[in-house]
């Protein structure tokens, strides 16, 4: 009975300590935000204060910050689209352990996902100002592609791993098509793993900075550009630029608490095989 | 009775023809109907700017998109905005240094001054002599040649001075501002070892990064004193980009006292890009501060800063003579060559670097560009007095801070390299010394 | 039956389609500037291997090279270990692990922007809340992002926080997805928590350890936000690495076949760890 109380206290002491340290710092952006300029930085720092909300109104209010906001969410919502459409037959054909090539394709999957940003956005961003696609949210959607594809084919393979091979070929025998198969069978099985992995993309894609400096101007601007934006010359304003972090952090951490269950779950069923 | 009435309607109508008068000469509205894309980077003219905007669209029927940005993204984006085939923007903020001659050098931008020798084009009003010559000799190329063309209008310039904490000079210097440069270095010294980890002597940009070059560059201006300086190369160079002397004793000297201010800082003062520097002196932590004369505005705003009201403001000190010599800098205004709108982007240019504007941002910048802003009694009242009398004086004694020539910002990382090294303790000529070896094959 | 042999190869044509026009003309186009003097203007140039022999030869370039090296090695083992450490802490927990798990996760949903920002706010010697905790407990704190011997392990720091989420939710899944016989038959021997641990729970988590690794090793010889948006490379070119070496040289100095001459020697390094890695994988499963 000691032993097992002890060890329960163990851990207890190591997740709060963790949970505590990785809290604290998204804590202090938000007390910055709600504080006036003068306690910001004051040190020993002020705990107590009547919190100031202007900073997250005039945050939302400056002009680009909400049409960066609903940028993001549409790359976001195209480049999971993308990914799941092009990334799930080919996660499906990966699987099978006999298809010629695969060990090549996975390596190539692995190749895209390495290239660093500073190989890739100048020869990009030529093409995309000669077909059009710069400055727009689909081109931003597609050039994700470069690192969410490999995660997305990755992630749901190992998913795809788990599903008994024995419902797909019942159901063959019923005369499905691999089509069938694949979008009434495994994806509805891998489905918590799915929305896992449709969350990390997002998250990247979501912080992503050089790319979307590079090849984005004034129509597709995303979010974390605007928040840099706040560092204007001479005039940085601490006060809006925090509020604006904690608005971009919001609907991440969103996410978190309402997904966080189903990423442990969906990532489980694929992890081990 | 009749002949009254005929009196008032000749006054009423001679009035309404001098009102419209100018219009006669000089068509706002030619350009009517285009939409035009404007490029800054986040300033206090970028501030004053969105304030005013509605004014031009209504006088010219421009309507203008703003995009801004802050300013080290901006300079990324803007550099690849105007050098690319297809129009990006059409008008853009540009640093008036290596970064405007490099677009030039690329074909990138537009040559302004056959638009102001158009008066079709051009307001006869515009007054570009108004400009200070050095400015726009900046922005001229090819570099001291005849057939130069213009190719940027400064709207706001900085210059370097020493901003001080009223409060803590009192308090440990017995109020004496320092008079000489070696002064300035050993005071901020003592403030720093008497400042029990609270006060300090000075804060500095001191971070990696080719943005304090004008600072930097501003300081050994200082020590370098009177002697001539020839552009293109600038300080760094004995007139030809074969001799560099960057191991020059006034070149040490003034190395070593960004150096001394840097030790006399706080003691992450290495992590601090401007941003930071300054917030320290806005929070009261130091008593001196030496940079762009374009923070001065925000310090004396009580929303951002604790020692409004408490700063003081004086040229550079000198470090040997009566007078203390310092740098100028300048934000200009370009048409990039890609643009489709050359003509409303001209319109716009105009309007934002007239007089009237010039004034009215330079009220937020503190560094109106245009000479008669400094007799403009409303300008002058929005600014701090001192302010004012600093920035005059110092600018009666400044040199531009930029070097023409491709790669510069390279070798100005290796500059910062040498002033971390002598604030860490290392023997300013040897450091210098070894900077010079170290660029010797760079040059041809 | 006949069916199951037919193989729907249609079935990757969109994805190769894409992968291909994502890798191969980016790739292509950057090897082709890496062997010219292009910088964005008049100049463009045939020059040979000269920007690889300046890449190759120059001190600056292997300082960078090593200090990626130096950090992406110490970010993933401590990561990795921590991770780990918390999932197999938090495995265990009935009560309260749902928002235990959900603040773990919080810090990896900031943007490298935001983290820097905060950051350096926080490691400020003088208006920073760290040494001013540290101080409470009689240590006087370092001056972190400010100095040659602290810079680089302050970034490790902020890597450590920022992404360990990262390791931990993997792991934390994989621990859950594990099969309950082992253990039991191990319990029934009598086997300590240790035994336990070494002897069933590691090589049954060593696939997803590994697939971790690589992704987190990937991403940390790429790092580039936290350090642009801290030091900026320095104190004394302390934490300067590849990616902020490449923006320079192409975004600064204007340089872009130099900087491409870096990315794609990076992206050879890369590629090469990156298959010794999934060599390990295939060892592996080959010997299971």
């Amino acid at each position: 009975m000691k032993p097992k109380f002890l060890s329960h206290l163990g851990r207890y002491t190591v997740a709060i300590t963790a949970a505590v340290v990785s809290f604290f710092p998204i804590l202090w952006i938000a007390m910055i935000a709600l504080k006036d300029r003068a306690d910001a930085f004051a040190m020993p720092p002020v705990w107590l204060f009547t919190p100031v909300w202007e900073h997250f109104e005039k945050a939302w209010m400056t002009s680009g910050f909400s049409g960066a906001f609903l940028n993001s969410v549409m790359v976001c919502v195209m480049g999971n689209v993308l990914a799941f459409a092009i990334g799930i037959p080919a996660a499906y054909m990966l699987n099978q352990r006999r298809m010629p090539g695969r060990k090549a394709i996975l390596v190539w999957l692995l190749i895209s996902y390495m290239l660093p940003e500073f190989l890739f956005v100048i020869p990009v961003y030529v093409l995309y100002q000669q077909i059009g696609l710069y400055d727009t949210v689909i081109g931003l959607a597609v050039i994700y592609q470069i690192f969410t594809l490999p995660f997305t084919i990755w992630l749901v393979r190992a998913f795809f791993a788990d599903v008994p091979a024995s419902l797909a070929e019942a159901a063959r025998l019923e005369g499905a098509t691999t089509w069938q198969i694949i979008w009434k069978i495994y994806v509805p099985i891998a489905a918590p793993g799915l929305a896992a992995t449709a969350i990390l993309n997002a998250i990247k894609m979501w912080n992503e900075l050089t790319i979307a400096l590079a090849l984005t101007f004034n129509n597709a601007q995303t979010v974390t550009l605007a928040v840099a934006g706040f560092r204007g010359y001479a005039s940085i304003d601490w006060g809006a630029m925090s509020a604006a972090s904690i608005i971009v952090i919001l609907p991440m951490a969103l996410f978190a608490i309402l997904a966080q269950r189903h990423i442990v779950q969906g990532l489980s069923l694929g992890s081990v095989k | 009775m009749a002949a009254r009435i005929h009196r008032r309607l000749l006054l009423s109508a001679l009035a309404l023809a001098s009102l419209t008068a100018p219009a006669f000469a000089f068509d706002w509205k030619a350009q009517s109907g285009q939409e035009i894309t404007v490029m800054v980077s986040e300033n206090p003219w970028t501030t004053g700017l969105r304030a005013h905007i509605a004014e031009f669209e209504a006088e010219t029927g421009i309507k203008v998109t703003l995009t801004a940005f802050a300013e080290d993204l901006y300079s990324d984006r803007m550099n690849l905005a105007v050098r690319s085939t297809e129009s990006v923007a059409d008008a853009y903020m540009v640093q008036m240094d290596s970064a405007l001659f490099e677009q030039w050098s690329a074909d990138a931008v537009e040559p302004l001054s056959p638009y102001l020798a158009d008066t079709a084009k051009t307001d006869a009003g515009y007054d570009l002599e108004d400009y200070p010559a050095g400015f726009r000799a900046g922005a001229s190329f090819p570099v001291d040649d005849r057939a130069a063309q213009l190719y940027a209008i400064p709207i706001s310039f900085e210059t370097y001075i020493l901003f001080y904490n009223k409060d803590l000079v009192a308090k440990y210097l017995d109020g004496k501002v320092p008079a000489t440069m070696d002064d300035l270095i050993t005071a901020a010294a003592t403030v720093s070892a008497a400042g029990e980890g609270k006060d300090f002597g000075a804060t500095m940009r001191g971070k990696l990064s080719a943005e304090l070059v004008d600072t930097m560059t501003g300081i050994v201006f200082d020590a370098w004193g009177g002697d001539a300086v020839k552009l293109p190369e600038n300080v760094w160079f004995d007139g030809d980009w074969t001799k560099p002397r960057f191991n020059d004793a006034k070149i040490a000297k003034g190395l070593s006292y960004y150096a001394g201010l840097l030790k006399a800082g706080p003691p992450s003062v290495m992590s601090y890009g401007w941003e930071d520097a300054s917030r320290f002196f806005a929070d009261g932590h130091a008593a001196f501060f030496v940079d762009a004369s374009v923070f001065g505005p925000s310090f004396e705003s009580p929303d951002s800063s604790k020692v409004a009201g408490k700063v003081g403001y004086a040229p550079l000190p000198p470090s040997a003579g009566d007078v203390g010599y310092s740098g100028h800098w300048s934000w200009g205004i370009s048409i990039p060559k890609n643009s489709q709108k050359k003509d409303a982007a001209w319109l716009f240019l105009q309007w934002a670097t007239g007089k009237a504007m010039t004034n009215e941002f330079g009220k937020l910048t503190g560094g109106a560009p245009r000479l008669s802003s400094w007799d403009d009694a409303g300008y002058k009242a929005a600014l701090n007095p001192e302010y004012v009398a600093a920035v005059q004086t110092q600018m009666q004694h400044t040199r531009p801070t930029s070097v023409f020539r491709e790669g510069w910002s390279e070798v100005v990382l290796q500059i910062v390299d040498t002033i971390q090294q002598i604030a860490g303790g290392a023997d300013p000529q040897e450091a210098t010394n070894a900077l010079q070896d170290q660029l010797a094959g760079t040059f041809q | 039956m006949q069916r199951t042999a037919f193989s729907p190869y249609w079935l990757l044509v969109p994805a190769l389609t894409v992968l291909a026009l994502n890798t191969f003309y980016p790739v292509l186009y950057s090897v082709y500037l890496s062997f010219t003097d292009w910088n964005w203007g008049k100049t463009s140039n045939f020059v040979g291997l000269k920007n690889f022999i300046t890449v190759l030869t120059k001190a600056q370039y292997r300082d960078a090279f090593l200090n990626t090296l130096v950090f992406s090695v110490s970010a993933v083992v401590i990561e990795t270990l921590l991770g780990l450490g918390l999932a197999l802490a938090i495995n265990g927990i009935t009560r309260g692990a749902g928002l235990i798990r959900t603040l773990l996760l919080l810090p990896l949903m900031v943007s490298g922007i935001a983290v820097s920002l905060v950051w350096k706010v926080l490691l400020d010697p003088t208006q920073g809340v760290v040494n001013y905790f540290l101080s409470l407990i009689g240590i006087e704190g370092p001056a972190w992002l400010g100095t040659v011997p602290w810079a680089m392990p302050s970034i490790i720091m902020i890597d450590t926080w920022w992404q360990t989420a990262f390791s931990f939710i993997i792991l934390s899944s994989a621990l859950k997805g594990l099969p309950a016989e082992p253990f039991e038959a191990a319990r029934l021997e009598g086997a300590t928590a240790w035994q336990t641990f070494r002897h069933i729970t590691l090589p049954m988590l060593k696939p997803v350890l590994i697939t971790v690794i690589i992704f987190r090793t990937v991403d940390t010889l790429k790092i580039f936000d936290i350090i642009f948006g801290t030091t900026g490379g320095g104190p004394l070119r302390a934490t300067e690495v590849v990616q902020t070496l490449a923006y320079q040289t192409a975004f600064k100095f204007h340089r872009f076949g130099e900087s491409a001459a870096i990315s794609v020697v990076f992206s050879l390094i890369i590629l090469v760890l990156c298959l010794a890695y999934l060599r390990l994988d295939t060892d592996e499963k080959d010997a299971s």
